[in-house]
């Protein structure tokens, strides 16, 4: 079935004619507030200017959680673990060297208690999206300070 | 290097907190953050969800300090920042958090770009030299948002140590009440200055579990062994009261007695079934 059949027969079942706005907008949304996000992340990094960063990003927040909403059903485990690692990977430089094992040990602990449903990977995944920060070419975290322990207690949240 | 080193570091750079803090504010409370920050280099100060409290970057033209917005936005966030005054402040945690990073630059040569690592403690006294760098930077933190010097004038200027007056004070500075009584449990001087013999608690109620979160008491003087044998983390059991004075049954780690003392308690906070208490305990 073609995406306008599938409208159709949606609208048929929903018995609204005018409920074929809200559909088509919401699908457009989604996929415009994903390029959204991916044009300003590599806006901030071209203006090289760390005074940028609330201007762009702003409250961004209900815009990720919509964003990741977006993404395809059919992989929904891969896309959870590649933004698990993302997500690691980013706060990778700020971890305790010592503790990164820790952090690593508790990888396949952690994907294990998202479970299975669908509703729960989408959740932790779009969850996953909010804790990403965007750093300036040349620019870098100091220290390697951040306990496992800290970074661990703060993805258990995201579990709730 | 020996811990005497760390010691002397500490030291040196303690000294440094509480001039530039006292410098910049004017003797006056609370501390602008801001103002130190620009002094620092730090070009940007930005708030966004993280995995951590706080993040400290350089770059060629300085610092940036990320925090955790936890729920904030982010936008009215750095606003709030960036308009502190007397009146409108970030709340205590974000403050203390600025002020652990703003410590963590002083360890860097900023006359470089991009700043570079010039200083360091290094491990001892049984701990890393990543532990030691942590907790003396929550030590300078609370040096630059309580300066040594106006923390003890105004300490000394109340007129009698409540949990009203305790409460008024940590508002006045923009310190959380466990930053404030960690600082003042360090101070012996000033209990010693008003001859307070007592106690001052910060403690948590959930459901009828009472536990102690921080508490400051003075070392030299003679206070009750009940009150000087008591720690953060241990639970009371209050078994009655009468008017101003209660009958508190204290489980120490070391002790099981009963005794009587003045109690004043101040309710301080109220979040999912926990309420949070500010509690003196003074002689007679």
């Amino acid at each position: 079935m073609s995406r306008p059949e599938k409208v159709q027969a949606a609208l048929k079942l929903m018995g609204n004619p005018y409920a074929s706005l809200s559909l088509l907008d919401d699908a457009g949304e989604h996929a415009a507030i994903e390029t959204n996000l991916e044009q300003k992340r590599a806006y901030f990094r071209k203006l090289e200017n760390p005074h940028a960063f609330s201007s762009i990003f702003g409250d961004a927040g209900d815009d990720l959680w919509q964003a990741a909403a977006n993404r395809n059903g059919n992989n929904l485990i891969t896309v959870l673990e590649k933004e698990l690692d993302e997500v690691l990977g980013l706060y990778k430089p700020y971890v305790a060297r010592n503790d990164w094992k820790q952090l690593m040990d508790y990888r396949p602990i952690f994907l294990a208690q998202v479970g299975e449903t669908f509703e729960r990977i989408e959740r932790v995944t779009n969850r996953l999206q909010k804790f990403k920060f965007s750093l300036l070419p040349g620019e870098k975290v100091e220290y390697n300070r951040a306990p496992a322990v800290r970074i661990i207690s703060e993805l258990k949240k995201i579990l709730v | 290097m020996p811990p005497s080193k760390n010691a002397s570091l500490l030291r040196s750079l303690v000294s440094e907190m509480d001039a530039l803090a006292s410098r910049v504010s004017k003797k006056e409370f609370p501390i602008p953050l801001c103002k130190i920050a620009e002094g620092r280099k730090i070009t940007s100060v930005d708030f966004c969800p993280l995995l951590v409290d706080a993040m400290l970057t350089t770059h060629s033209e300085g610092f940036r300090i990320l925090l955790n917005s936890d729920g904030g936005r982010p936008k009215e966030l750095k606003e709030q920042y960036n308009s502190e005054s007397k009146v409108r402040m970030l709340n205590p945690r974000l403050r203390f958090s600025i002020a652990h990073e703003l410590a963590h630059t002083f360890f860097y040569d900023i006359s470089k770009k991009p700043p570079q690592l010039a200083k360091t403690f290094t491990s001892g006294g049984r701990r890393t030299a990543l532990d030691n760098l942590e907790r003396n930077c929550n030590t300078l933190a609370s040096h630059l948002l309580l300066p040594s010097s106006m923390f003890r004038n105004e300490f000394l200027r109340l007129k009698e140590i409540t949990p009203e007056s305790v409460l008024n004070f940590a508002r006045k500075a923009g310190v959380s009440l466990q930053a404030l009584l960690l600082r003042l449990n360090k101070s012996d001087s000033l209990f010693i200055g008003r001859y307070y013999r007592g106690c001052i608690f910060l403690i948590e109620q959930h459901e009828h579990k009472i536990s102690v979160q921080a508490i400051a008491k003075p070392k030299s003087l003679n206070i009750a062994r009940q009150l000087s044998l008591m720690r953060s983390g241990e639970t009371w059991k209050l078994k009655a009261h009468d008017g101003s004075f209660a009958m508190l049954d204290v489980v120490t780690e070391m002790s099981k007695s009963q005794k009587r003392y003045k109690i004043c308690v101040a309710e301080t906070g109220r979040f999912e079934g926990i309420n949070s208490f500010l509690v003196t305990f003074e002689e007679g």
